[in-house]
């Protein structure tokens, strides 16, 4: 009952929005919407507690759906999921709250209510088909968030190109989930994980499904060659945008929940490509002039980051890379609730240098992650999680591991020191982006 | 009994509708006639009353009047009852009311014993009325090309019936019997059923409509009336579906396991190609023509593949496309009613006029390119799942559409919805919006309870050798 209410609240208070919007008003449905994020976060922490109190999974059966083997409606949380449904409707609940000030339109309110009942699925779909539903539906959220600007040419023309990625996603996706059913006749994770031997992932038969698996959530998480749904963030308010980051993170921290099927070849190319994203995010966020344009780009780095370490084989450090995101992405929303609403640096005097500081503090905070991902990723290097690595993705992701290391661990001194330099010249670098 | 019901109750209405006195209240009681065939197809299979009616009707020839209402035809039966009551409530004022909505009754009647229809020969009488009638509607009452489109129409059912009748002839003669009762006990041999199998599903694959067939329906949609048109890309089209399911794969299942290659490419291709050219179109008419088409095929494609899984998503999606896209008209009709035709290139900017009618819009069009929770998300689903059993090329290449109707989704909201506004128009009103709700919130329940629909699909249908779950 509790798993169900993580998606349920936000499902019934979009649903309360969407048919009786005009009736509770703008600030009844902030109200709404507010009340229903922050009880989905209340009952994720509950359901911490009955696992810190010792359950090992937590499963909710509400019936039959599909007329498939396994097709039912089962939402299940395990150890490993727990910590993520808990971030991302901490995440969802603090930029409910931090949007009070924004003049939130019905459209704004929707996408993060369907966005976070879709978060929600992604994480703790029980079996393939729920899991493929989810990721559709969190892509229905991303349009309705990127068009609800409706009278901006430039946001329409962005939702447009977002939804089209995005359901080249879905029908990946849906293929790959096809493939898997035609290998395993169910589509329940549960039973296929139990009939899933190590040795046969590498089979020829599993190199169709994987691929479409792979560039599914490459689709999904806004990876190269799918970036385009990234950039479109560019015409989100601040609030829909952090959401945007925040759903290309959890995306890709889902491979972690399928990829005792992927092939291993298809990972490790999967790794390559969030690799090259990551790197490609990173140096692209820090030479945008446009404060908005900047968290699109850095939006992609830490799902980037979190595919290399699944691709690694070190599915607990992407958990942790997504939950640093998280913490993050609400730090940026809290800066931002406190400063204002939209990154535009515009004005003069203390005002101006106040939202620049105020932007840095929020960039800052994202880039940390971004780093402590990278740094995530050598330590996994050096642990020897998978040595064949380096073999396997090439000189790019070495190359990019290696800038890694030196970034979030500091192979030539202390991590701590080197980060207070990079903290230092974000700061400042941000600062007179936004003074000059 | 409760067959013969569901026939003659818009037939007495129709009667009725002619009455002088009634001459006020000639859509009103269209509407009832819709609703009352919607309440009695829901209810009929769970009625205490007899559900099959088999009465000689010229023996020396096989014929005979049955009809039967069983749990298949009656989910057909209710969702064109209810498409019939909604597009017909949304119209708008018209000339010679009376005759108009008596045909249009009389229309309901011949798809509805269509679907109940038992008879091979009855089947063809109800299928050759609908198409009769619907030639005869858009030449009176159609716009600009009416005639081009009834002439479509009727050859259409010309070739249709054609072959159709080329192969009960047969039937007639080697069974005695025209009853697909009595023919599914006698079985033709599997050496023999290739060459009824063809005939019988391309006499269906002409009305669906499948490339390249399809003018007929996209001339019907933007010549005739838009009540005509629904019924003919709605309705009809789910009687050649559920003709193909009842009578080719159910009579002839060898004969089409064989063909299905040929029948299940011609169909995947449809599907692409009419959301491809759907996303170029700049006249709604016209592009709801083409997500008419595309969608059945669609539909078509799980049924061709004879599978137990694509039979079910053929059902399922048959009837969420006939709500979807009964929902998709009438808010084109709302659209083009506030932005004074119906065409995106004057609708621009509604969202910030209309934004009741924004928001029931982009429902309608992301539920019908099949997001998650509505009932085409399952539908698809189940085709695709049904079809890559068997033909995982085809499921590919449906697959593609996914992608391309999100094209067309997209542009149309863009160009419609979205940007300054062109032209200051009300929202909408209560009775629009009671209309297209109501079809929305039907297809979100069955999205989430799609096995209402598919655990209908009854055993005669379904493959033999596969067990039904």
């Amino acid at each position: 009952m509790t798993l169900l209410l993580c998606a349920a609240l936000p499902l019934i208070a979009a649903a309360i929005i969407a048919l009786a919007g005009d009736r509770v008003g703008r600030r009844g449905g902030v109200a709404i919407s507010s009340a229903a994020l922050v009880l989905a976060f209340g009952a994720s922490v509950a359901i911490g507690q009955a696992f810190a109190a010792g359950k090992s999974s937590l499963v909710a059966e509400l019936g039959p759906w599909l007329p498939l083997r396994g097709g039912d409606i089962a939402l299940v949380v395990v150890p490993t999921t727990l910590p993520v449904l808990i971030a991302m409707t901490l995440v969802s609940a603090a930029i409910a709250v931090a949007s009070w000030r924004v003049r939130q339109t019905r459209a704004y309110q929707l996408a993060i209510l369907l966005g976070t009942a879709a978060l929600v699925l992604v994480a703790t779909a029980g079996n393939l088909a729920l899991f493929t539903a989810a990721f559709g539906l969190l892509g229905a959220a991303t349009y309705i968030a990127l068009s609800h600007d409706r009278e901006r040419a430039a946001a329409a023309a962005s939702a447009e190109r977002a939804l089209v990625v995005d359901r080249l996603g879905d029908g990946a996706l849906l293929l790959a989930t096809l493939g898997y059913l035609a290998l395993f006749r169910t589509l329940d994770l549960a039973e296929i994980e139990t009939r899933v031997v190590a040795t046969r992932v590498a089979d020829i038969t599993f190199i169709g499904p994987s691929v479409f698996l792979c560039a599914g959530i490459l689709a999904k998480s806004a990876q190269l060659p799918f970036q385009a749904r990234a950039t479109a963030l560019r015409e989100a308010p601040l609030g829909l945008a952090t959401f945007g980051a925040l759903a290309f993170a959890a995306n890709a921290v889902a491979l972690t929940r399928v990829s005792f099927l992927v092939h291993p070849g298809v990972l490790a190319a999967a790794a390559a490509l969030g690799t090259l994203s990551a790197l490609l995010a990173v140096v692209l966020a820090a030479t945008r002039a446009d404060g908005r344009a900047a968290l699109a780009w850095i939006a992609i780095a830490p799902a980037g980051i979190e595919i290399v370490t699944i691709g690694a084989g070190a599915s607990e450090m992407a958990l942790t890379i997504f939950v640093v995101t998280a913490i993050a992405l609400t730090s940026l929303t809290a800066i931002a609730a406190i400063g204002r609403p939209h990154l535009r640096w515009r004005g003069a005097g203390p005002a101006r240098a106040r939202r620049a500081l105020a932007d840095g503090f929020g960039f800052l905070a994202v880039f940390v992650a971004v780093a402590r991902g990278y740094g995530a990723i050598a330590k996994a290097l050096e642990d020897g999680t998978d040595a064949s690595l380096d073999r396997l993705l090439g000189w790019v992701a070495a190359a990019t591991l290696r800038a890694g290391r030196i970034v979030a661990h500091a192979e030539a001194g202390p991590a701590w020191r080197v980060e207070a330099i990079g903290v230092a010249a974000l700061i400042a670098f941000v600062a007179y982006w936004g003074l000059r | 009994m409760i067959a013969t019901a569901v026939i003659a109750l818009p037939l007495a209405l129709a009667v009725v509708s002619l009455l002088p006195p009634l001459a006020r209240r000639t859509r009103p009681l269209t509407v009832v006639a819709g609703l009352a065939v919607a309440v009695l197809g829901f209810t009929g299979p769970m009625l205490p009353v007899r559900a099959s009616v088999h009465a000689p009707w010229a023996p020396i020839l096989g014929l005979s009047y049955a009809v039967e209402l069983d749990a298949f035809a009656a989910i057909f039966v209710a969702a064109t009852g209810l498409v019939f009551a909604a597009v017909v409530a949304s119209s708008d004022r018209i000339g010679h009311a009376r005759a108009y909505h008596a045909l249009l009754s009389v229309l309901l009647a011949a798809l509805v014993g269509a679907f109940v229809a038992r008879d091979l020969a009855l089947f063809l009488l109800f299928w050759e009325l609908a198409l009769a009638i619907a030639a005869l509607l858009i030449s009176q009452w159609g716009g600009v090309g009416r005639s081009d489109a009834a002439v479509r129409v009727l050859v259409t059912a010309l070739v249709g019936s054609a072959l159709y009748i080329v192969v009960i002839v047969s039937l007639a003669v080697a069974r005695g019997s025209l009853d697909s009762d009595v023919l599914r006990a006698r079985p033709l041999p599997a050496s023999a059923q290739l060459l009824p199998a063809v005939l019988l599903c391309a006499a269906f694959l002409v009305t669906l409509p499948v490339l390249p067939f399809q003018s007929w329906l996209i001339r019907a949609f933007v010549a005739g009336p838009r009540e005509v048109a629904l019924l003919l890309g709605a309705g009809l089209s789910s009687v050649a579906l559920y003709a193909v399911m009842r009578l080719c794969v159910g009579l002839f299942p060898q004969g089409m396991s064989v063909a299905a290659p040929a029948f299940v490419a011609l169909a995947a291709v449809g599907t692409l190609y009419g959301a491809v050219i759907a996303s170029r179109q700049d006249d709604l008419r016209r592009l709801a023509a083409f997500v008419a088409f595309s969608t059945i095929n669609l539909a078509a494609v799980g049924a061709f593949s004879g599978t137990e899984v694509g039979l079910r998503g053929a059902t399922l999606a048959a009837i969420s496309r006939e709500i979807l896209l009964t929902a998709l008209v009438v808010a084109i009709a709302c659209v083009a009613r506030r932005s004074g035709a119906a065409s995106l290139a004057r609708a621009g900017g509604l969202a910030t006029s209309s934004p009741r009618l924004a928001t029931l819009t982009t429902v309608t069009v992301l539920a019908l390119v099949g997001i998650p929770g509505s009932s085409a998300f399952a539908a698809d689903y189940l085709v695709l799942a049904g079809a890559y059993e068997r033909f995982p090329t085809a499921a590919a290449v449906v697959a593609i559409v996914i992608i391309a109707s999100a094209i067309w989704a997209a542009r149309t909201l863009r160009r419609a919805f979205h940007g300054p506004p062109l032209a200051h128009a009300g929202d909408l009103r209560w009775r629009e919006t009671a209309i297209i709700l109501p079809l929305l919130l039907l297809s979100l329940a069955i999205g989430v309870v799609p096995r209402s629909i598919t655990d209908r699909v009854p055993a005669d249908v379904l493959p033999a050798l596969e067990a039904p779950r």
